[in-house]
This record gives structure tokens, sequence and C-alpha cells, in this order.
């Protein structure tokens, strides 16, 4: 136990003289957590909350388009700049500046409008027989008739979204005006049948819910980023840990510890255990900061699990995960630069399969078979579980057992090099 | 202590020769045992095999304590101050902070350790940087800090791989003179040196080495008898 003791205290020295190392360690993470988070609450922000910037050139002249411009500003969802622009004008007017979205209203727009109403009306007389048939044209033309214009580095599926909205609010003139000709062919007063009103009437509902049916745990940036890349920062101790074990064994002193009347395991125990401890610090003061602290940065805040328990449980197993597979990096590497190479790319190979960017659910299906082997991901599905889900210990049992059983694994794969140097036997 | 070490071989992994070839050697309580050889000659390994650091493929190295062979490895481990051509230590800590965890190792206690501690500082001029990190020494105060790592525990055989290597007159004097005063108690010392003059002066026996093969093991008359040599110098530079 002495032994042990002066190990733990030789390594926590080392630990503390090593500014870098500690500062990537302690600060990095953090300073990660609070980026991310960041990035990710305000571009939920920028989608849920926030007025989406648009140059409007309305090149028609008639009702129809103002109104629908009136429709567009209605809605709220957009920030209107109108301008006089041709196509090529808004188009460059887009990439010079930072407004994402540009929409071009053409000359022709309300007269398509209302020539293709006049097809439909036409046509639905003629089959109801109040009419004859006129041989007149009953077939509309496809008439561009709205350009939306979208910079490059909006991804396409925000784009197709606004696509839709802008689409759908058209939509809704066009069905407005059918109604309204409808109804004065039928000799009934369009007005006294409300058609807006009716239109946006509905009885049905709709209600989010969280699976736990915990305010708190719908999504937001925190809740997803903080476990998320907290993880990601512990398994990162691979780039200390791994790299100090090949240190040492290329400068000797591993060397001069085996000719001593010492066993090995005292070498990395000491290790194993004090990061240990370090990475549980990391997440306290990650989740600590990000519980107390988010809310006077303007980030959401972090909830904790009702239940402390499973989160303890939670966060020694992630602990241990990383540090057996650090020594496991370390004990097979033969030069520093091959333990922080490797180390420092395989954890972020891993994250990136184990659903730390992106949710693996959303994978194609090699990589969600992938996120399998990737120790992040059970490590996130832990995570997930208890702040996302409210899950209880049963939920808790699988993934638990997945990451014991990657944590015997590196174990056993160090035991059999060390046994394979004859290291063990001195 | 003597060391008898019995027809050992070893080869590292990928290689395609022996690194040590068959070797036999008898090494003297109380003597000082130079061994020697060009580079690739299979000193270190030779060393390290002796210092159960590494493992012989085949072949035994038994520690003799007057009639009785030793096999209790704690008790010849505790027997063996090892200092290697490395710098095998932790720079990132003060020369104490390193005294104590090998000290620890070595089953010293706390008192033992800073009494050992001090004696050593103090006979190698280091009392004076005892609050400094090693990294901010020279290389001469870097192989004085090797020795005393290797000498914490009193031990009664010392292996020296390559002391004196890179360092000054007055730092080599130091170390030459307390490894002198270490052997005028009794203690075994084996040494490995390319520096042949301080070598063929400090040694009592010699063994020569060749392609991991013991060439000739005695006293310098009769390696150099054997070699038809004048000096140690002359035989290296002809291997």
């Amino acid at each position: 136990m002495r032994k042990l003791k002066a190990g733990i205290a030789k390594e926590f020295l080392l630990l503390l003289n090593d500014k870098v190392g500690l500062g990537m360690m302690v600060f990095l993470p953090i300073l990660l957590v609070v980026i991310i988070t960041t990035i990710q609450n305000s571009a939920l922000n920028l989608v849920n909350n926030n007025q989406i910037e648009l140059i409007l050139s309305n090149q028609d002249k008639q009702a129809l388009s103002k109104d629908y411009v009136a429709s567009l500003k209605q809605s709220q969802l957009f920030n209107i700049v109108e301008e006089d622009f041709s196509i090529d004008e808004l188009n460059n007017a887009i990439n010079g500046s930072d407004t994402p979205f540009g929409l071009h209203i053409s000359e022709n727009f309300s007269a398509t409008i209302i020539e293709e109403n006049q097809i439909k009306t036409n046509s639905i007389l003629e089959s109801m027989g109040l009419e004859e048939s006129s041989g007149k044209k009953n077939v509309i033309d496809n008439e561009i008739t709205l350009t939306l214009i979208y910079s490059p580095i909006i991804q396409s599926n925000y784009a197709q979204s606004i696509e839709k909205m802008v689409f759908t609010l058209s939509k809704k003139l066009s069905t407005n005006l059918f109604l309204s000709e409808l109804s004065e062919l039928l000799e009934i007063d369009p007005s006294s049948l409300n058609i807006d009103q009716q239109l946006e009437q509905s009885n049905l509902l709709m209600q989010k819910a969280s699976v736990d049916k915990v305010e708190s745990s719908f999504p937001n940036a925190s809740q997803h980023n903080v476990p998320a890349w907290s993880i990601f920062a512990v398994f990162f101790m691979v780039v200390s840990l791994a790299g100090n074990f090949v240190k040492e064994k290329v400068n000797g002193s591993f060397d001069r510890v085996l000719t001593m009347p010492s066993s090995v395991w005292y070498l990395i125990g000491s290790k194993a255990i004090l990061f240990w401890i370090v990475s549980l610090f990391q997440v306290i003061l990650i989740f600590t900061i990000s519980r107390f602290l988010f809310q006077f940065i303007g980030l959401p805040t972090l909830y904790f699990p009702d239940n402390l328990l499973i989160f303890g449980w939670i966060i020694l197993l992630t602990g241990a995960t990383a540090v057996s597979y650090s020594l496991l990096i370390g004990v097979y590497s033969k030069t520093v630069e091959q333990a922080t190479g490797f180390g420092a790319i395989s954890v972020v190979i891993f994250a990136a399969i184990g659903g730390i960017w992106v949710p693996s659910f959303v994978m194609p299906p090699l990589l969600k078979l992938l996120s399998n082997i990737s120790p992040l991901h059970w490590c996130i599905e832990l995570f997930y579980s208890v702040f996302l889900k409210g899950g209880t210990f049963a939920n808790l049992i699988s993934p638990s057992l997945v990451l014991i059983g990657m944590n015997v694994v590196f174990f056993l794969l160090v035991y059999l090099k060390l046994r394979k140097l004859n290291i063990l036997s001195k | 202590m003597n060391i008898s070490v019995e027809n050992i071989s070893h080869t590292y992994k990928g290689a395609e020769r022996l690194s040590i070839n068959e070797l036999s050697l008898k090494i003297k309580s109380g003597t000082k045992h130079g061994i020697f050889g060009s580079n690739g000659a299979g000193k270190s390994t030779l060393i390290k095999i002796i210092c159960n650091v590494i493992s012989p493929t085949s072949g035994t190295v038994v520690f003799n304590k007057k009639d009785d062979s030793l096999n209790d490895v704690v008790e010849v481990k505790q027997s063996i101050g090892y200092v290697p051509q490395d710098f095998a230590f932790y720079e990132e800590l003060t020369l104490l902070q390193n005294a104590k965890y090998f000290g620890t190792m070595f089953n010293l206690t706390d008192i033992e350790i800073q009494e050992q501690y001090d004696s050593l500082v103090s006979v190698f001029g280091l009392k004076n940087d005892q609050k400094k990190k090693i990294s901010s020494f020279s290389g001469g105060m870097k192989r004085k800090v090797n020795l005393i790592l290797g000498l914490l525990h009193k031990p009664e055989i010392i292996i020296l791989d390559e002391p004196i290597v890179g360092i000054d007159v007055h730092s080599k004097n130091d170390i030459l003179n307390y490894l002198n005063e270490l052997h005028q108690m009794g203690k075994t010392i084996i040494y490995t040196s390319h520096q042949m003059n301080e070598s063929q002066s400090f040694c009592e026996n010699f063994t020569l080495l060749n392609d991991g093969k013991n060439i000739i093991t005695g006293n310098l008359e009769e390696v150099l008898l054997h070699q038809n040599k004048r000096n140690l110098e002359s035989i290296l530079l002809d291997q």
C-alpha cells in the first residue's frame, strides 16, 4: 500500500509539473464544452427563436404579390429587407453578404396564380355540368414565379425547410383565391364564408412530450453536448497517460523499477488510480460549471438526473474505461509519438462513430454497426439514458455490461503484452 | 556476493543474430569488474540480464552469498544497484521527490531514504540544488543523480552502464572517487564504459565481449597478453 501511495504521489507531482498536460486535461475540456454548446445553442436559436434574414425582390406590381409579401411578413419567420433586384443581382447580394436567403417574385406571379385558378375553376364547373366545355386551355403552364436563393454555407436540409415555408404561404394564397372565385361563381358572398379564418382553424392539436415526461430534459444544447464532450475530454487522457507511460519505458525509469523488489503493477496501478481520479474531477468540474455557471454566459442550464447514485456509477465506469484504453495504448506503443498520435486519432474516430458529434441513429447501417466497437458510444448511451431519458438502473445494465467487458478485454491485452515481455515475472 | 553467469543466450525480437551467445562469466565478490567491447558487443544486454530487466533466452544467472546460492528474487534485487546509461528518473521532479519514490520501491522507510539521501547529496555536492527540478541540471549533475538513485538502498552489487559518459572532469573524478570508496567498503562493482583509459585504471578484472561472446575474462595483464596488445583501447580499435 505504501508503494502504491508513493506511486500515486509521484504521478500527481508529475501531472502538476506538466502544465500543458494539466491544461489539456482541465481547461481545454471546459473550453471545448463551452464552445460546442455555444455553437449548437446559437444554431438552435437561429432555427427556433430568431427571424431569418431575407432579401425580397418583388417584380410583380399586382395585388396578389403584395398580399403574398404581407403574409410573409405576418408569419414573423423572416426579417425582410425589400430591394428591387433581378435574379442575378439578388444572387450577388446573397453571395456578398451574411444574409442567408433571397426571394425573387417574378412579374408574372399574380397573373400565373389567377390563370391557374381560372383553369381549376373551369375544370370543376365543367365536371359538375354547370358549364359547357369552352375549349379554353385546361393545362397550367409550368411558370417559375418564385426563386429562392440561398447562401452556399446554408445546410441543404435547412434550406429545404425554408423553401417549404415560402411555398406553403404561396399555396395558401392560391387556395384562398380559388375558394373565393368558386364561391363567387356559386353566387355566395366570399366574405360571409370567412375563408381565411376557416383555413386557419383546426381542432387537431399537437403536444410535445419528452419520453421521461420531465420538462427539463427537453433537448437543449447543454443536455446533449455537456455529457457528449465530457466523455470525449475524459478519453483524451490517452495523450497524457499513454504518453507518460511510454516516456518512462523510453527513458529507462521503467527499467529501473524492474530492477527493484516491487511489482510492475504498482507502477501501472498508481497511474491508473491517479488518472481515474482525474477523470472524475474532469467530469464533476465540467458538469458543475454547466449546472451553475452556464446561465451567466447565456447558455441553457444543465439539469442533473434525480438519481445521483446512477450518475456516479456512470462517471466511474466512463473514467475506468478511459484509463484502461489509455493503458492499452501506452503498453503497446513503442514511442511517445505513436502513443499520443494513435491515441488521439483513435479517440477522435471512436467519438465520430460513437455518436459524440452526431447521434449514431442517423448514421448509415455500416457505421451504426461499427459504433458498437466504440467505448465512447456505450458511455454516451449511459449518459443519455439518465440525462435525456430518465433511465433507471435497469436501463443501464446492458451498456454497463458492454463497458465492463471492454475494460476486461483492455486489461487482459495489457496483461498479455506484459507477460510476453517477461515483465510480470520480474 | 559472487555472480555466475552460466551459458546464457539472448536474442531481441525480430533480430537475426543473438545479442548474447552462450556466454559464461564469473564475477568475484568485492571486485571492480569491467565489461568491454565495441558497440553492439552485448554489454548493455548482459547488464540488463544480470539486473533482471530482461530475461535470457537460455541459461541462468546465479548469485552466491558465501556458499549458498540466492534464490529469492526480492533478496537478489535488494542487493543490486543498477545505474543505467540513460537518465532513468523523472526530470520534472526534484532529486528528493525522485529519491522518495525510488527509495520506497526499494522498501526503504522514509527515515532511511532521508538519511541516505542527505549523505549522497553531500558526497556529490548537490546540496544547493535540492529544490530545483532535475530538468534544470547539467549533464554531469544528472549523471550524479542517476548514480544516487542507484545507491539509495546501499546495494552490495553496483552495476554501472556508462556512468561517466558526457560529463566534465570534475564530475568524473567525483563519481570515480566515490565508487572507489564503495569498493573499499567491500562492494562489488560491475562497470562498462567506452572511456578506456579511465576503465583501465579503475577496474581490477575485465571481460572482453565480441558479438555477444566472452572472448576473455581476467586481470589487465591476462587480457592484454591474450590479445597481444599494449592497452585496452587498442583491443577495441581492432574489433
